[in-house]
């Protein structure tokens, strides 16, 4: 489990990140949402003890960041934004690298390294200097050194930048095994479809965090719960039994809009019917996840 | 200290340094073209001494053994050319590369890191200049058998060749990774690396110039060589600084 408590980070005068508290339950998929500069990378190199905070502190599975960063670092795999590699080094070569600070047994270093990449699609070219290698190559190898040490708690700064769809399919459904194996996973994101694929809860960070929950929490709790009713009928009647149903209502033309309603759409229904209103469809208004994150960083901005 | 951390960041070094065929190419002909013009010079001591009649043989050794250990501490330009080359893109190498973060995020030591660091320009560069100054040892001894002695090892030579020259280079590879390590773009890093060589080269001229070398002044140097070695890596590792590492980096 990450426990995070009123985490500052100021570099020469500029907050970067400010009362930062939050938790994140192990085995889940969090995302971190919020425009550059929000404080992601920030919030994700204190959590791997790259840099120390200024003021706050963060656990992880009970291991202070200050007392036992050695320890979470070993438990730790990271995707930085910009995976730099040893560009005349081959992949092999590369990944053996990282292995051996992560303090990998050099017996299953190699078996290691050939199932991630076989699972990457990159082992056909494992002894091509990484300098050869395109932009969503990189990527990948970037994931795999991530990833294969076998961390709990995984660390993924913009995964599928760069990657091709056909890729990014392919990131997406590990990191989702990857959760179904009990890992940790921590994933910072511009791609909100991805981050809705994937979270089981999402921050929207803007310096703080400015909003936190699950993504239907989110929805709900931005743009309330909005159900349309679309009739035939007179106007006037159906705005009667809306006063009469004391809702909140917004009449259009053919369909009503209910925010929040209290009462069971069966119930509103009934009414109209049987005051000879002609009701077609009745549905929950949906919002995407870009047009809650537009809202909330536009009220933080 | 977990040594198999430290010999990681060296092998990756030593790797990566020699994948770059100018740094290979000089680790060969630098050390090579130094050792003919060594050789040469002592040759031609050596032949200025023989064509004197009016010098005893064992004035002859005197004077040849004083000149053969003089021209020791010229060794030193060796590892401090190579190394200082090296070391200057050590870090920043890291850091253009992007390398750096990824690196930080493993359970390595600062101190394990900065000691790898230091290893991969200090051993190849002090195998080049052993194996340079082993041939000079044994042409000197070769030339002086003609004036019935040995000049080679004597205290200044042990002293010179196994304390002050790997010292003095460990010196100079601290002071250039912490400035490689608070380096905010390559090119910085590289003047630098040109700029601290002078100062040390100083020292190596007016040393041979100036005075005759003796055991006394090189054991003293080479103390203080060891101290400010300390000295100094006390406060790399102290100014070693991974936020601005990762965070201020152009």
């Amino acid at each position: 489990m990450i426990e995070i408590q009123n985490l500052k980070k100021v570099f020469e005068g500029v907050t970067a990140i400010e009362d930062i508290s939050l938790k994140i339950s192990k085995g889940e998929v969090f995302v971190l949402l919020g425009p550059n500069g929000a404080g992601k990378t920030t919030t994700i190199r204190i959590l791997t003890c790259i840099i120390k905070p200024t003021g706050g502190i963060a656990y992880i599975d009970g291991m202070s960041i200050f007392d036992e960063s050695k320890r979470i670092r070993k438990i730790s795999g990271l995707l930085t934004e910009n995976p730099g590699f040893y560009e005349r080094f081959n992949a092999v070569d590369n990944l053996r690298f990282f292995s051996k600070l992560y303090g990998m047994d050099e017996n299953i270093i190699d078996e290691d390294i050939k199932e991630y990449l076989e699972i990457f699609h990159l082992w056909e070219r494992r002894y091509e200097p990484v300098g050869n290698f395109s932009k969503g190559m990189k990527q990948k190898l970037a994931l795999v050194r991530a990833l294969i040490h076998d961390p709990e708690y995984i660390y993924l700064d913009e995964p599928t930048a760069s990657l091709d769809p056909e890729t990014s399919k392919i990131v997406r459904d590990f990191i989702r095994e990857l959760k179904s194996r009990g890992k940790t996973v921590i994933l910072s994101t511009h791609n909100l479809t991805e981050a809705e694929y994937l979270a089981d809860h999402i921050g929207v960070l803007n310096t703080r965090i400015v909003a936190m929950g699950t993504p239907e929490d989110l929805k709900s709790r931005i743009f309330g719960k909005r159900v349309v009713i679309e009739f035939q009928g007179d106007a006037d009647k159906a705005k009667a039994i809306m006063e009469e149903l004391r809702v909140v209502y917004q009449l259009e033309r053919g369909k009503v809009i209910i925010l929040n309603p209290g009462i069971k759409n069966s119930v509103i229904v009934g009414k109209m019917v049987e005051n000879g209103l002609d009701v077609d469809y009745v549905y929950e208004e949906r919002h995407s996840l870009e047009e809650i994150y537009l809202r909330l960083v536009s009220n933080h901005g | 200290m977990d040594r198999s951390q430290i010999i990681t960041i060296y092998r990756k070094d030593l790797k990566e340094i020699l994948t770059l065929a100018t740094v290979k190419y000089s680790f060969i002909f630098f050390p090579l073209i130094f050792l003919f013009i060594m050789l040469f010079i002592i040759l031609l001591t050596h032949n200025a001494l023989l064509a004197n009649n009016q010098l005893t043989d064992i004035a002859k050794l005197r004077f040849f053994s004083y000149m053969a250990t003089n021209y020791l501490i010229f060794f030193g330009i060796i590892p401090l050319s190579l190394a200082s080359t090296i070391s200057s893109y050590s870090i920043v190498g890291e850091k253009t590369q992007r390398t750096i973060e990824p690196i930080l995020a493993t359970p390595i030591e600062d101190s394990e890191f900065f000691i790898g660091k230091m290893l991969a320009p200090f051993i190849p560069t002090m195998i080049a200049t052993y194996i340079v100054a082993i041939f000079y040892t044994l042409f000197v001894d070769y030339l002086s058998l003609s004036f019935g002695g040995l000049v080679f090892p004597n205290l200044v030579w042990y002293v010179i060749i196994l304390i002050f020259i790997p010292f003095s280079t460990i010196l100079m590879i601290l002071l250039t990774l912490i400035f490689s390590s608070r380096a905010l773009d390559p090119r910085s890093a590289q003047q630098f690396s040109a700029i601290i060589i002078v100062p040390l080269l100083v020292v190596f001229i007016m040393s041979m110039t100036q005075y005759a070398i003796t055991s006394f002044m090189v054991v003293l140097m080479s103390v203080l060589i060891i101290i400010f070695d300390i000295i100094v890596y006390r406060i790399a590792l102290r100014i070693f600084n991974r936020e601005i590492i990762v965070s201020r980096w152009r």
